[in-house]
Formats: structure tokens, sequence, C-alpha cells
């Protein structure tokens, strides 16, 4: 559903970010933008940047993102399996009444 | 008899090889140390503890988590479709943060239900963690192939248009989508 999802909008993205670009720079704080304070939304808000820069910082901070989200996991891995072994000890202890 | 120079020709050694060898050396040196760890304390002292424990260590992929939505906070200021990624991860975070106290609880008064809501809540948010680092990672792969244009389409473009500059067909094609 995600990928479907992904494919379908993935012209959206690529309208929305061209259109974007210098307000997503000036939300960024990207250094040497000029006009970020005159109210324009454009990529005239920050002509220093490219529209391709800004995509390549959008991607890797997106692949950031991910392998951190990944490296969580372990951690969240490790909890399962230790829930799970603990789980199944519960399960297997035996009270016997002498 | 030949010199002893050319029988041990004088080779540099390699930097990254050295460091490679010694990185690998290290990790051997931990693995050890974590078996003499083991065979010391023996396996039912750790398992006591071990769930209680492993709950405080999840205390970094909360950090983690909230790292994350606070770096990609500025994606809620505009309308892009995966501006969902910073509400998603401080979810996660909310998440694993109730996690926390269920899993201390379920461990230390051996509550077999509450253990198992805390496995399956557990399950869920690993999934839902994987789902968003996916999301990331096919966005990534997804974003260059679609916005920036190969020189060949500048090119085209540039010679369709009769335009002389780089910026001016590459604006005609971004006006196209």
């Amino acid at each position: 559903m995600a990928i479907i999802y992904l494919l379908t909008s993935t012209h959206h993205i690529t309208s929305t970010l061209f259109r974007q670009a210098g307000a997503i720079a000036c939300s960024r704080e990207l250094p040497g933008c000029c006009c970020c304070d005159t109210g324009v939304t454009d990529d005239k808000a920050c002509p220093e940047w490219s529209t391709n820069e800004v995509v390549q910082l959008s991607v890797l901070d997106l692949k950031m993102a991910g392998i951190v989200s990944f490296l969580c996991i372990t951690y969240l891995l490790g909890a399962l399996a230790v829930a799970g072994r603990f789980q199944n000890k519960l399960q297997n202890y035996k009270m016997e009444y002498i | 008899m030949p010199p002893l120079s050319i029988l041990l020709p004088n080779r540099t050694p390699n930097p990254i090889l050295l460091h490679g060898r010694s990185g690998i050396l290290n990790v051997c040196e931990i693995f050890f140390s974590l078996y003499l760890c083991f065979k010391i304390l023996t396996a039912p002292v750790i398992e006591k503890s071990m769930l209680e424990i492993i709950n405080y260590l999840l205390c970094i992929p909360i950090a983690g988590c909230c790292a994350l939505s606070t770096y990609l906070w500025w994606m809620r200021e505009h309308e892009l479709p995966y501006s969902w990624l910073t509400e998603f991860f401080i979810a996660l975070a909310i998440a694993q943060m109730v996690l926390i106290p269920m899993g201390v609880v379920a461990g230390r008064y051996k509550h077999s239900a509450l253990l198992l809501t805390y496995i399956i809540s557990l399950t869920v948010v690993t999934c839902a963690l994987g789902a968003a680092g996916t999301a990331c990672m096919l966005f990534s792969v997804v974003l260059p192939d679609e916005f920036v244009p190969t020189s060949n389409q500048v090119h085209c473009a540039a010679i369709g248009r009769s335009t002389s500059t780089y910026h001016s067909a590459a604006n005609w094609l971004l006006s196209i989508y």
C-alpha cells in the first residue's frame, strides 16, 4: 500500500518540492539566502540555493532518517527477543505443592 | 649472496588495511570480554533482570525518534507528501515511552497478560518504525530520479526551446511538471 501511495504521489511530490524549493531553503535556514524576509514564497526566496541542491539536501535528510530508524529497530528487536524468552519461561514455570 | 634489501623489499603498510585489522581485533576483544562476563555472571543471574534493563535501553530509540522529529521539523511548515514523517516519529517516541513502564512492571511482577500486551505492542511499534524507515529510504531513492533532470534532457530541452543557458532549459523542464 505504501509503495502504491509512493508511486502515485510522485508527481505531486515533484511539483510541490519544485515550487517550494526557495521556501524550504529559508525554513531550513540555509546560509546565504538573501530574500527570506521579503515575503516571497517561491524559488525566488533563496536564489543562492538551486532546486537541485535543495532536493539533494532533502534526500540526505531522508536517508539519515531511514538509517537512524533501522538502527533503532535493533534495540526494539532485542527487547522483543528478551520479552519472548521471558514469556516462554513464564509459561514453562511449574509450581509444585508438597 | 644477494643483499637482504632485495630479498625483503621495503613495503609501506597500507594505513586503511592497518585500521581495518585493528578494528577487527578490537571487535574480537569485545566479544571475548562479553563471553567472559557471561561465564562469570552465569545465565540465570543475567536473565533475572534482563527484561528490566532492556527496557531502560529503549531510551536510546526514544532519543533517536525525538532527534529525527526535531531534525525533520522543517517539513511541517510545507505541504510535502512526506511531512507526516515528523508526526509519525513523535508518535513512535510516545508509544515507546508508554512501553517502558509496561515492560518493567510486567518483568518485575511476572504478569503474563501484561507481558503479552507488551510483546504485541512492541511488535506493532517495531513494524511501524520499520515502515517509517522504509518510507524514508524509498522517498530518498525516488526523489533524485524524479527531480533532477539528466544532462541529456537538459540538452534536448535547450535545443528544442532555442535557449542557450542551462537555467532556462531547466526551468522549462520544471514547467512541464
